[in-house]
């Protein structure tokens, strides 16, 4: 089996993050606090989530889990040329009916 | 109106660019100076985040709640960086919100020694995670039942017995068998957690992640967080691999760090 080591923090996993955003640091009184559950209760969301949906593994747990921030910027970079390759068809198709 | 969202308080610094953007995905992060200290801060419209709307999706949008947390964890690690250097840096819990300038102002003030005082307890010194996977459950189970001399004994016992009442009585030995294995593990855990804990100041276990957080098919054993002094960041790495070689036939370790002391203020 690979050995997974030397972890730098870009690429940790997400666990460790929510872990501490949600559950660690000071508690500083502001005006207003935006309360986020914690990771006993995300957890259990996330359960209920991927036992709603019959494909977990399509639609769920990769989505949710093992994605970084890294990679999520690359899904929407890649959504966004899939959006404008769609449009620039569409307007190709338009112009061709108008034409017709 | 615009208030201030607070990411971090660390000590004053001659670096004040910062290239994440807040949490709101368009408010530039800057500082505001108090004595020694300086906040790290952008600006949010109070109307936005005080919303209804807002909360709502706090509790329940999985989405919106790992792009904010991400956002919220770049800042500070942003804050924590000079050149090649680690700041120590004093991590907010997530979502604290000032109206104004002058009430941030006000609150830093009040706990101005305070803050001081944890900054001076974790100068100089790194948060690093460590958690601890099982590779294989069966193997664990196997070996207590080759030491374990009251289940060897049951085990032949059921041999002899017809069926009906076998079945029940490895129903019950399973379960004996699956404690065995709970005490054995955490007892693992434990032993790992004290081996890494000579060279860090301070150590702290924390929750065992279910698989949904953590995205693997192991589970987890060991959750542990350590602040570790600058010049000992290396023995400990070195300390975290040969262990991880140890036990690589039962678990694997992974390391990660330098983290905001987050386990530590």
């Amino acid at each position: 089996m690979a050995e997974r080591m030397a972890h730098a923090i870009e690429t940790t996993n997400l666990a460790d993050i929510l872990e501490r955003v949600l559950d660690k640091g000071i508690v500083i009184a502001g005006d207003i606090q935006i309360r986020i559950a914690d990771v006993e209760l995300l957890t259990i969301k996330i359960r209920l989530l991927v036992a709603s949906v019959d494909k977990a593994m399509e639609m769920g747990i990769n989505w949710w889990q093992s994605d970084s921030y890294l990679s999520s910027k690359a899904k929407e970079t890649e959504i966004e040329k899939e959006n404008k390759i769609l449009k620039e068809r569409l307007d190709r198709l338009e112009t061709r009916i108008k034409a017709d | 109106m615009e208030g201030l969202y607070l990411y971090c308080i660390r000590e004053k610094t001659d670096t004040h660019c910062f290239s994440a953007k807040g949490i709101d995905e368009k408010g530039e992060v800057f500082v505001i100076p108090f004595r020694k200290l300086e906040a790290v801060v952008s600006n949010v419209s109070v109307e936005e985040f005080a919303s209804e709307e807002i909360q709502k999706k706090a509790k329940e949008d999985l989405s919106w709640i790992k792009e904010k947390v991400v956002a919220h964890e770049k800042v500070i690690e942003e804050a924590m960086r000079k050149d090649d250097k680690f700041l120590s840096v004093i991590p907010m819990k997530f979502g604290t919100i000032f109206k104004e300038r002058v009430r941030l102002e006000e609150t830093l003030k009040k706990d101005y020694f305070k803050i001081k005082k944890v900054l001076d307890r974790i100068r100089g010194k790194q948060e690093w995670s460590v958690k601890v996977y099982l590779k294989d459950r069966e193997k664990i189970e196997q070996l207590i039942k080759e030491k374990n001399e009251a289940i060897k004994e049951k085990e032949e016992e059921i041999a002899s017995l017809p069926e009906g009442i076998a079945f029940f009585m490895e129903e019950e030995l399973k379960e004996v068998i699956s404690k065995e294995v709970e005490k054995e593990l955490s007892n693992a855990a434990e032993v790992l957690f004290e081996r890494l804990g000579k060279q860090p100041v301070a150590s702290v276990k924390g929750k065992i992640l279910y698989k949904e957080l953590t995205g693997r098919q192991e589970p987890m054993i060991l959750n542990a967080a350590y602040l570790i002094s600058e010049e000992k960041i290396e023995g400990f790495k070195n300390e975290a691999e040969k262990l991880n070689k140890e036990i690589q036939t039962k678990f694997y370790l992974e390391y990660s760090g330098p983290w905001p002391a987050y386990n530590f203020v």
